[in-house]
């Protein structure tokens, strides 16, 4: 489907919010309630903004919003939680929490990456887009965490 | 395909909606309503406990709407939130979302 600043907001999120929330899933390394708190303020973000969205990729548009909100974030000391409530979590969390402890061994930036490559299938200009990173330093830090995580898996 | 492709692949299961897209759409629906002063010393009040009393994220949406809800007077808006918010709790299969509400801060959850 192509997406447009024309395109109603609420398909946009149909269409964005799983693989939104399983990347920030996976970067905030497992945290299903803050994922779902950044994914919502991320959507908010690109809601806001949408009026300025020339219609290039969706997925990148929102990523790059997502990134940033988590870097944003995570500057932040997180919340705490006062009064808890009990919510069964939509997070297919047995299946995710094989990957976060195979990504233990990264770095932010490493993970990040992995993430975006490996897991989402985002080129490496998309990259370049999400990221603001150097193309140079995109290949070079996934090569290495590549290696980094082989060697994991060997050890492991 | 070598063991990490496989878990990548794995990893690219779909997160089920469950009322995201509906809560999400609630709280747009909530802000993008031009506030009075009133409403707006209200949402001030509950903006911190967004992410601290309410973190999660369907009660952060639904404190938004409840206050609108609470303090608006246009019927309009209001019924438009309500209907939002009703749609959003009745898809969350594990939680009362108007109950919690009601019971917690006496939000008047009826529509006019």
């Amino acid at each position: 489907m192509k997406i447009t600043n024309r395109t109603p907001f609420e398909t946009v999120v149909t269409e964005f919010q799983s693989p939104l929330r399983r990347y920030l899933y996976y970067l905030t390394g497992g945290d299903a309630p803050l994922s779902d708190d950044l994914a919502q303020e991320t959507f908010i973000k690109a809601f806001t903004n949408w009026h300025t969205f020339r219609g290039e990729g969706a997925k990148t548009y929102l990523f790059r919003i997502a990134y940033r909100t988590f870097i944003d974030a995570t500057r932040k000391q997180r919340p705490q939680t006062q009064i808890p409530l009990t919510m069964e979590s939509s997070y297919p969390i047995e299946q995710f929490e094989i990957l976060n402890e195979t990504l233990a061994p990264l770095d932010e930036k490493e993970r990040t990456l992995i993430l975006l490559s490996c897991v989402e299938q985002l080129s490496h200009s998309e990259i370049v887009e999400v990221t603001a990173l150097p193309l140079g330093s995109i290949k070079t830090t996934l090569r290495r965490a590549k290696d980094k995580l082989k060697q994991h898996l060997q050890n492991g | 395909m070598d063991k990490l492709d496989n878990i990548f692949k794995n990893a690219q299961a779909e997160i089920p909606d469950n009322g995201f897209t509906a809560m999400l759409m609630a709280r747009i629906e909530a802000e993008k309503i031009q506030p009075d002063a009133q409403t707006i010393m209200m949402l001030e009040k509950l903006k911190p406990k967004r992410f601290t009393v309410f973190r999660n994220v369907a009660i952060s949406a639904a404190a938004c709407a409840a206050a609108c809800i609470f303090v608006i007077k246009s019927e309009p808006a209001q019924n438009r939130i309500i209907d939002l918010a009703e749609n959003a709790s009745a898809k969350i299969a594990s939680i009362d979302l108007k109950g919690d509400f009601i019971s917690k801060f006496n939000f008047n959850f009826q529509k006019k």
